[in-house]
């Protein structure tokens, strides 16, 4: 087996980076791969926490890497038997006692085992940043319709091209389709033009995800989350299957409108 | 004045394309503040561009990336040393 290593980064923190891979590891999972998801972000690890596995962590990465534990010991299983693995982040070291050699022999390793691993990349372009790309083949570039989140994007694909990790796609996370239609938010094709590059997926701002990361469940369970949706299209996507982009945001027809009101639509939001 | 009814009207139409124009900016000026290696192989290309129209001084004069205003200009002088003939009129 010849698995894909796929690197989920941003550069700007907190556009949803570890949400993504918690729920993209998910979806592929749930569609009948084995993948394992690597929380790279040592010292602030939290693709535990968003996948509910905070009380199962006996080892880590840190712990796999300088030999302490075997590689089967430091990776846990998801809690509904999928087969889909974590590897912790060490939460008592720091970014410079692993190295990029060591993560690419680590991963080379994983991939004869596994169909899909993706990393986790901590924010930054620093040492965290370089270790989590350099076994990547692919990369998944997560920014949200903001002037800074873009801007970072904009560097951080430099950088994934000058370490040979060519034409990432980008998902633009946390879109407010109300603000896309009244213009005061970027939509899609301001941000692919900007930053010239292809799209993967679009994911809207959504309550149900919060709730769901709350219980330490990845929303792309929840049937009724647009949020849940569009990971689930994007994990299919990477999975080869061409599902085309939605159209993110409210519809306007008066009865769409009655719907929201009578609490009966569950497609207020379209999504991508 | 004239700010005043461009931010009125600006922000009428939507802050979209505030935050969009700007980033362009951004985005223009950090790639090229970013890569000497971009620039290098623009001055080199456009070297030999130029050469097949004009004989030309070996190096640029100036060359570089100014903002001006909204707009951001590449600026570059170089030495003509030599026009050719008109051959046609």
């Amino acid at each position: 087996m010849t698995g894909r290593t796929i690197v989920i980064t941003s550069g700007k923190g907190g556009v949803g980076k570890t949400t993504t891979t918690a729920n993209i590891g998910t979806g592929l999972a749930m569609r009948g791969h084995h993948v394992v998801v690597i929380d790279t972000d040592i010292g602030l690890r939290n693709l535990d926490v968003v996948m509910g596995l905070e009380n199962r962590i006996v080892y880590d990465l840190v712990d796999i890497i300088e030999g302490k534990c075997k590689m089967h010991q430091g990776m846990i299983r998801d809690k509904n038997k999928l087969e889909l693995f974590l590897i912790p982040a060490a939460q008592t070291r720091d970014k410079n006692c692993i190295n990029p050699e060591q993560m690419q022999e680590m991963c080379a390793k994983l991939e004869r085992e596994f169909d899909y691993v993706l990393i986790d990349c901590p924010a930054g372009i620093e040492q965290g940043f370089k270790n989590a790309i350099a076994a990547a083949q692919e990369a998944i570039l997560v920014t949200t319709p903001e002037v800074s989140a873009i801007r970072d994007a904009d560097r951080v694909i430099g950088l994934l091209e000058s370490e040979g990790v060519h034409r990432p796609k980008l998902i633009i996370n946390r879109i407010r389709p109300g603000m896309v239609k009244r213009g005061d938010m970027m939509d899609k094709d301001d941000i692919t033009e900007l930053l010239a590059i292809d799209i993967l997926g679009m994911v809207p701002a959504d309550d149900r995800l919060i709730i769901a990361t709350n219980q330490g469940v990845p929303v792309i369970y929840d049937k009724r989350a647009p949020s849940g949706a569009a990971f689930s299209r994007i994990a299919a996507r990477i999975d080869g299957d061409d599902i085309p982009l939605m159209d993110l945001g409210p519809k306007n027809g008066i009865m769409d409108k009655v719907k929201v009101i009578m609490g009966i639509n569950r497609g207020a939001y379209s999504h991508a | 004045m004239r700010d005043l009814i461009r931010w009125v009207v600006t922000r009428k139409e939507n802050t979209k394309n505030a935050a969009r124009d700007r980033l362009q900016m951004a985005l223009m000026r950090d790639r090229m503040d970013l890569s000497p290696d971009i620039i290098n192989a623009l001055k080199i290309d456009l070297l030999a561009v130029m050469s097949q129209y004009l004989v030309v001084g070996e190096e640029f004069q100036e060359f570089g990336i100014r903002r001006l205003d909204e707009s951001v200009f590449l600026v570059s002088n170089i030495r003509v040393k030599e026009l050719p003939r008109a051959t046609t009129n």
